[in-house]
């Protein structure tokens, strides 16, 4: 690890050697996470199927995004904020035109951008949501019983890039490559612990929701 | 070595008190000091000494001289020459040879104490021979000349930062002054080019109140390195509101649209281009549809390509990504074996699980 | 290589039409510095060098101030030019060297630019060469 002599070197090594090695640790991660799922197979079902499985399957992962009654009625604030948390994140990461850059960058995709102050609201939304998160958490007394220390990490690593990029975005910290700087370093620090703790739900709820639908589609009954 | 104030030699050359007064006027403009602080610039100059100056160039390009030496006939920045004792630039006296030696010598001696150093160009410390003047090398000359300085002004990014020689691999071992003077004070002045009436505005400043001006975090007078680009460029309004040119050559570059998307890196860049512009407040990179390059920063020729957006990472993700996904799929084989392994075993030797295994607190109650 | 022929070549800026909000602010400052000048007779500078003025920008507010009545030119260490815009009080002063470039642009909002004045330190120079036998 070198020392920094000032900020601009700090920001080098982050857009550089850091990022590498977050992106290496990430996709080996994600790698053996999604392998393991799938390498150890589902049982063998010798029963005669009802239905079919892939249609029922693809169907569910876009159905379950809506919460069905009985879910929304026991935990409300949870499905409430949750949307509204998601959704912000959703439009500061893939909505603000340098993150746009990014991505291009990276995968060859493109797409328009929205103006900057809403992703700025957007921003403040998303970090107000993650807040109430912590607090629904901290308060409520089957989940702070039911909480580990996994929980907070998590919410530490997600809501660290939110204010790290509002701040470098208002210039909140001089000089400015330091904010940048601390952002970018907050990102690599959420993709490292990524593989490692339930944010892997962003690439596993496609296998759960499939495999739902896709069983209870060979029984023939709805999802 | 004339030691009379500055006002004195103005008065001797036949200048009026008004052309005196033009003349603070244009000075206090180019020291981006408020009108207000004219009298105050007079009052100064009507007290000060000339100081001695030695110029020293190291390995440099010769840029930095050229942007302030451009003028042929007398400009404010002229004048300022005229009235400092530049009693040594290399490149300038180049014909004069061991008389110029001397001429630097028997300033240093007269002056002990009280001239100022000015420096453009890094200094090769892997071998002197890569850079070196009357057979002396930078490092020694710079050593030697520094001893007896007043301040030392690290003109341009080579001597300010490293510059060009420094970046990767840095063949010659460039290093900047900063990091080889630490026992007097060095003002940083970058810029590849620095922006001509910056040079002559630091100059200025301490030739007329004999102190430096105060300094940021990387040693830059903060009065002209004190704001990025992007705080005070022009076309912030397109930043802001998202539009942004794609290409070169597209609408939005035509209709004059923000340009971070062309890897404009004006929002970390400190540096006076959006206002004082260059070419006498002609124009300035990103007015003339370019972006900026970051080039009053340390290391800005290592930060990536001058064309992708300060948002992309700059190392070689995609061989990073493509050993790292090489190493995941084997990795992951290599866990699904495993895990294979122990199932095979449990229903051998019929195993049972029980609800403890699952207990998501073991140390609670 | 002389900077007349330089200045033959013609140049077009397009101007994008948006508003950086330069001129509205620096109109108010004239305007508050004009107020302060009838009521408490405070004379006012601006430097128009320190403005990140967008292409175009800063010959729009000339067009605007327009020119008035009187104008003055001085030579001095090349020439700077003074005149008053259509709105008493407003003075622009530009400073050229030698070579006719700009070194100095400023907005003074006086009764009239103290440069223009004679100096007390030039008159008694005059004094001391006047002579009564010419």
């Amino acid at each position: 690890m070198e020392m920094f002599s000032n900020a601009n070197d700090f920001l080098l090594w982050v857009r550089g050697d850091a990022f590498n090695i977050a992106l290496t640790i990430l996709i080996i991660g994600v790698f053996i996470r999604v392998m393991e799922i799938f390498l150890l197979g589902r049982k063998n079902d010798f029963s005669e199927p009802r239905g079919t499985e892939w249609g029922p399957g693809l169907k569910n992962i876009v159905t379950r995004s809506v919460a069905d009654n009985g879910t929304f009625k026991r935990a409300p604030f949870v499905v409430v904020v949750g949307y509204i948390w998601h959704i912000c994140f959703f439009i500061v990461l893939l909505f603000f035109v340098p993150h746009i850059e990014l991505i291009n960058a990276m995968l060859g995709i493109k797409w328009p951008g929205l103006a900057s102050q809403f992703v700025d609201a957007a921003t403040v939304v998303a970090m107000v949501a993650l807040l109430a998160m912590l607090w629904h958490r901290l308060t409520h007394p089957v989940l702070k019983f039911l909480s580990t220390y996994e929980d907070y990490l998590v919410w530490f690593v997600t809501f660290l890039p939110l204010l790290t990029g509002y701040i470098a975005f208002h210039r909140m910290i001089a000089p400015y490559p330091m904010a940048l700087g601390l952002h970018i370093l907050s990102v690599e620090i959420l993709m490292v612990v990524f593989p490692f703790t339930k944010l892997m739900h962003a690439i596993t709820l496609f296998i759960a929701r499939w495999y739902t639908g896709a069983m209870m589609g060979r029984k023939g009954i709805e999802s | 070595m004339n030691k009379q104030t500055l006002f004195k030699s103005l008065q001797q050359q036949g200048v009026t008190r008004r052309g005196f007064m033009k003349y603070c006027t244009a000075l206090t403009s180019l020291m981006a000091l408020p009108p207000s602080m004219i009298p105050i610039v007079a009052n100064a100059l009507e007290t000060a000494k000339r100081p001695s100056v030695i110029w020293l160039s190291f390995q440099e390009c010769t840029g930095c001289t050229e942007s302030l030496t451009r003028s042929h006939s007398p400009t404010v920045e002229g004048l300022i020459f005229d009235h400092i004792s530049l009693d040594y630039h290399h490149t300038l006296q180049a014909a004069s040879g061991d008389a110029a030696e001397h001429a630097r010598e028997q300033a240093m001696k007269d002056n002990y104490g009280k001239y100022l150093v000015v420096v453009d160009g890094s200094i090769p410390l892997a071998d002197p021979g890569y850079s070196t003047i009357a057979g002396i090398s930078n490092l020694d000359m710079l050593n030697e000349t520094v001893a007896g300085a007043a301040a030392v002004i690290a003109v341009g990014t080579c001597s300010a930062y490293g510059g060009l020689p420094h970046a990767a691999p840095n063949p010659t071992g460039a290093v900047s002054v900063s990091s080889l003077i630490t026992d007097k004070p060095v003002i940083n002045v970058p810029g590849c080019p620095p922006i001509p009436t910056v040079i002559s505005g630091v100059l200025a400043h301490y030739l007329t109140f004999g102190s430096i001006p105060e300094l940021d975090e990387l040693g830059r007078p903060k009065v002209f390195y004190g704001q990025s680009i992007h705080d005070r460029c022009y076309r912030r309004p397109f930043y802001d509101k998202g539009l942004f040119a794609e290409t070169f050559d597209d609408e939005g570059a035509k209709k004059g649209w923000c340009l971070y998307r062309l890897g404009c890196k004006g929002p970390m860049t400190y540096n006076a281009c959006a206002t004082l512009k260059w070419n006498q407040q002609t124009s300035w990179p990103v007015e003339s549809g370019h972006g900026c390059l970051g080039c009053s920063e340390p290391n800005f020729w290592d930060a990536g390509s001058f064309y992708k957006a300060l948002s992309i990472p700059d190392g070689d993700y995609a061989k990073a990504a493509g050993y790292a996904v090489a190493a995941g799929v084997a990795l992951g084989a290599a866990a699904g074996f495993v895990n294979q392994k122990t199932k095979s075993a449990a229903v051998s030797q019929h195993s049972t699980v029980s609800v403890d295994d699952f207990a998501v607190n073991k140390d609670k109650k | 290589m002389s900077s007349e022929a330089l200045a033959d070549i013609k140049i077009q800026i397009d101007t994008p039409e948006y508003d950086s909000g330069n001129l509205h602010s620096i109109l108010s400052e004239i305007k508050f510095a004009l107020e302060q000048l009838l009521e408490q007779k405070k004379t006012h500078c601006i430097d128009l060098r320190a403005m990140p003025w967008s292409p175009g920008e800063e010959d729009k507010l000339e067009q605007y101030l327009g020119r008035g009545e009187i104008s003055v030119e001085l030579n001095a260490l090349g020439k700077s030019t003074f005149y008053e815009t259509r709105f008493s009080g407003i003075w622009i002063v530009t400073h050229y060297n030698q070579e006719d470039e700009i070194i100095g642009k400023l907005i003074e909002i006086t009764t009239m630019p103290e440069m223009i004045f004679s100096q007390y330190e030039d008159i008694k120079e005059s004094l001391e060469n006047i002579q009564i036998q010419p």
